[in-house]
């Protein structure tokens, strides 16, 4: 038995605190549906693809590049050292989709005033909501450790729990936003990433 | 000891012979079908009731040797784990149940669609059973599989109550010889603490905050050796010995079977607070099933299963003698069974085979066999599930409330409903639905059909289901410990 450490880092409490503010607001229009998330930096947004950004969009970004970001590195490790062909196109094609949507996001965040990272003191204790699927840096050490055929059932592995938690957060956001550009782009991850996961499963199976 | 717990396939599908054949058929003399069917009727299943199958049941104080070491536990009948059930998809079930034990307990059929009068959850479902007291289980199994069965009163479940429920396909295509059910426990009644001295026990130093709880002065007997604290946690209590099918690893349960032979191995979780990596020394594992319903078969070195979980895989039989090991994540220590084809010396008990090495494989790339999932359709009902709580105070939630508070989620008859499953916690919690079995992901996605879904530390998981079972049903973390301090809800069918 043992102690752990408080039990939700304080970028996942942010995240939970915006999310669970903007759940009820799904259905409808229009601004001001989102109440206490002043502290975010960011006012409401209340047409679509505007010069600011609502709480849960900002939130979404500030989550979603370092997220894409490991699955730049993950796919730069496969074109390295996967053994089998699939794996290796599979990871060119993560890579042409993700680096483009880090940059998209990045704008965004910059048109919003926003920055980059999560303000880590903003969290209010609402529950859970997390960067879902992120390896952990043994995880990360382990990849690169492995070879082979070993590092292809690794790879697809820890790539399908990865894109599994980006669509996961997509949707999430896609409950709450009423940002066209943010909507188009989520919608894009959950499809591309859905088919993408279909498709390593096959290759894992095989 | 070395005991053949081989069973061909075929004498397993007509009851003949094992563990389930054994206890199916010694049960008999109580109910000829001529019982009435209580009210309400049988659900959920939309066929008719297949034939009655009659077993009895005890729990009570036994002795039992778990390989050199005798303890005196609770148990089912009188061995640890108890005789496996074992029936057909479509049969009904007769259980006369006596309670020997000098308290209150009751019996929960894990994972199976039961009528909600019959799962065994006392104040919700069924009526708790007093000691000297008996109850008369009587209920359809809808689904072929692997489940199990265990009280649902307090922290029993970490005593020997818990006992295999393999229900038999009667289309099963069967590419297999034989197989073999592996039951996995963390140990401690009658060697350390009891599950209640070791709550308190949480509770108490829990409050110390910071490391206190790593000061375990008022913990007894519990081991401490040599934890992991880097890499996944596991759980908040470290055993004194981890078993399969009540076994130490030094007097291991034995299969002997001839090599080649193709054996389905049917693995469950019966630990209280104790997730476990498996794996066969020289052989691949091929996962079919899991929680009762098949997979799209994959292979891999090394299976991670969360308490409650179940998962059957193949293994083509290696010439030789072979540890078959299960490492407690986060822990120190490790269980194991052997395989015994051929001649040779078992290796030492301290054995790691390199297989254990591998990524262990998870939920996440299992994709629900052709017929196996849910139909396509969008949720009528979304509701969260967020996992938090401290080791400090010893409080788990969920939605923020401990059971005594909770709020109970909602569904009509009919819907569809997703649970967005979210862990607030660095560790991982084994979330179990009763009465219904989900998708993971989204209803007729590629997900797997489960009852029991580890949810990893900081992570998610969405899980889909259909109302098909009316009553009140719990949904909580499988940890026994985590449950009882708080970790649980229900999901009611609203009228």
């Amino acid at each position: 038995m043992r102690t752990r450490a408080p039990a939700v880092t304080a970028a996942s409490l942010a995240l939970a605190a915006v999310l669970a503010g903007c759940g009820s607001s799904g259905g409808t229009s229009g601004s001001g549906s989102m109440p206490g998330m002043d502290h975010s930096g960011g006012s409401m947004s209340s047409s679509p693809s505007q010069a600011t950004g609502s709480a849960a969009d900002i939130a979404f970004a500030q989550l979603m590049i370092p997220h894409h970001q490991q699955a730049v590195e993950m796919a730069d490790l496969a074109l390295a050292n996967a053994s089998s062909a699939e794996v290796k196109a599979l990871a060119t094609q993560i890579k042409a989709a993700q680096d483009p949507e880090i940059a998209t996001m990045s704008g965004w965040l910059t048109m919003w005033g926003a920055p980059m990272q999560m303000d880590s003191a903003a969290g209010h204790d609402m529950g859970g909501m997390a960067m879902s699927g992120m390896m952990s840096d043994q995880d990360m050490a382990d990849l690169e450790a492995a070879q082979g055929t070993e590092f292809d059932q690794m790879w697809l592995q820890m790539m399908i729990a990865h894109h599994q938690g980006a669509a996961q957060m997509a949707n999430d956001v896609l409950a709450s936003t009423d940002d066209e550009q943010v909507k188009m782009l989520a919608e894009a991850i959950v499809a591309g990433q859905t088919a993408e996961i279909e498709m390593m499963k096959s290759l894992f199976a095989s | 000891m070395s005991t053949d717990r081989l069973v061909s396939r075929r004498q397993a599908m007509a009851g003949l012979l094992g563990l389930g054949g054994a206890a199916a058929l010694t049960a008999c003399g109580f109910g000829s079908g001529a019982t009435p069917l209580p009210s309400p009727p049988l659900r959920p299943t939309g066929a008719a009731a297949g034939p009655v199958r009659a077993l009895s049941l005890r729990a009570r104080p036994v002795e039992v040797d778990l390989g050199g070491q005798v303890v005196t536990t609770w148990a089912y009948g009188d061995s640890v784990p108890g005789k496996a059930f074992r029936a057909t998809a479509g049969d009904r079930v007769q259980v006369a149940f006596a309670n020997e034990l000098p308290a209150p307990t009751s019996v929960h059929w894990h994972g199976l669609r039961v009528r909600n009068d019959m799962d065994g959850v006392p104040g919700v479902t069924t009526p708790e059973v007093a000691p000297g007291g008996s109850f008369d289980f009587d209920f359809v199994v809808p689904d072929p599989g692997t489940y199990w069965f265990h009280p649902h009163s307090g922290l029993q479940l970490d005593r020997g109550l818990y006992a295999p429920f393999v229900v038999d396909d009667p289309a099963e295509p069967g590419d297999y010889d034989a197989e073999w059910v592996l039951v996995l426990d963390d140990w401690t009644d009658g060697v350390g603490p009891s599950p209640e001295q070791i709550l308190a026990s949480l509770q108490q130093t829990g409050g110390n905050g910071g490391m206190g709880g790593m000061d375990m002065g008022g913990m007894g007997g519990m081991a401490m050796g040599g934890m992991a604290m880097g890499g996944m946690d596991g759980g908040d209590v470290t055993y004194p010995l981890y078993l399969v099918n009540g076994r130490v690893p030094d007097d291991p349960d034995v299969l002997r079977a001839k090599p080649g032979l193709r054996i389905r191995l049917r693995l469950i979780n019966a630990g209280a607070d104790t997730i476990f990596h498996v794996a066969l020394a020289g052989h691949e594992l091929t996962v079919t099933h899991t929680d009762g319903f098949p997979v799209v078969p994959v292979r891999t070195q090394v299976l991670r299963i969360g308490m409650g979980e179940r998962y059957d895989a193949i293994v083509t039989l290696q010439d030789g003698v072979f540890p078959l090991v299960v490492e407690p994540v986060g822990k120190s220590g490790l269980a194991r069974a052997v395989v015994r084809t051929g001649g040779g010396q078992v290796p030492p008990s301290s054995v790691r085979p390199e297989e254990l090495a591998a990524f262990p494989l998870t939920v996440d790339v299992l994709t629900a066999a052709p017929g196996a999932a849910l139909t396509r359709r969008d949720p009528d009902t979304v509701q969260d599930l967020r996992l938090a709580g401290s080791m400090a105070s010893y409080v788990w939630t969920i939605n923020g409330r401990t059971y005594d508070e909770t709020e109970p989620l909602t569904i009509r008859e009919g819907e569809a409903g997703r649970l967005k499953i979210r862990n607030a916690t660095m560790m991982p919690h084994p979330v179990h639905v009763h009465g219904h079995t989900f998708q993971v992901g989204q209803a007729g996605g590629t997900g797997p059909r489960k009852d029991t879904v580890l949810v990893p530390a900081m992570g998610s998981v969405d899980v889909d289901l259909i109302a098909d079972n009316p009553g009140a049903w719990m949904v909580h973390c499988h940890n026994a410990y985590h449950a009882e301090a708080g970790m649980m809800t229900r999901l009611e069918y609203a009228a």
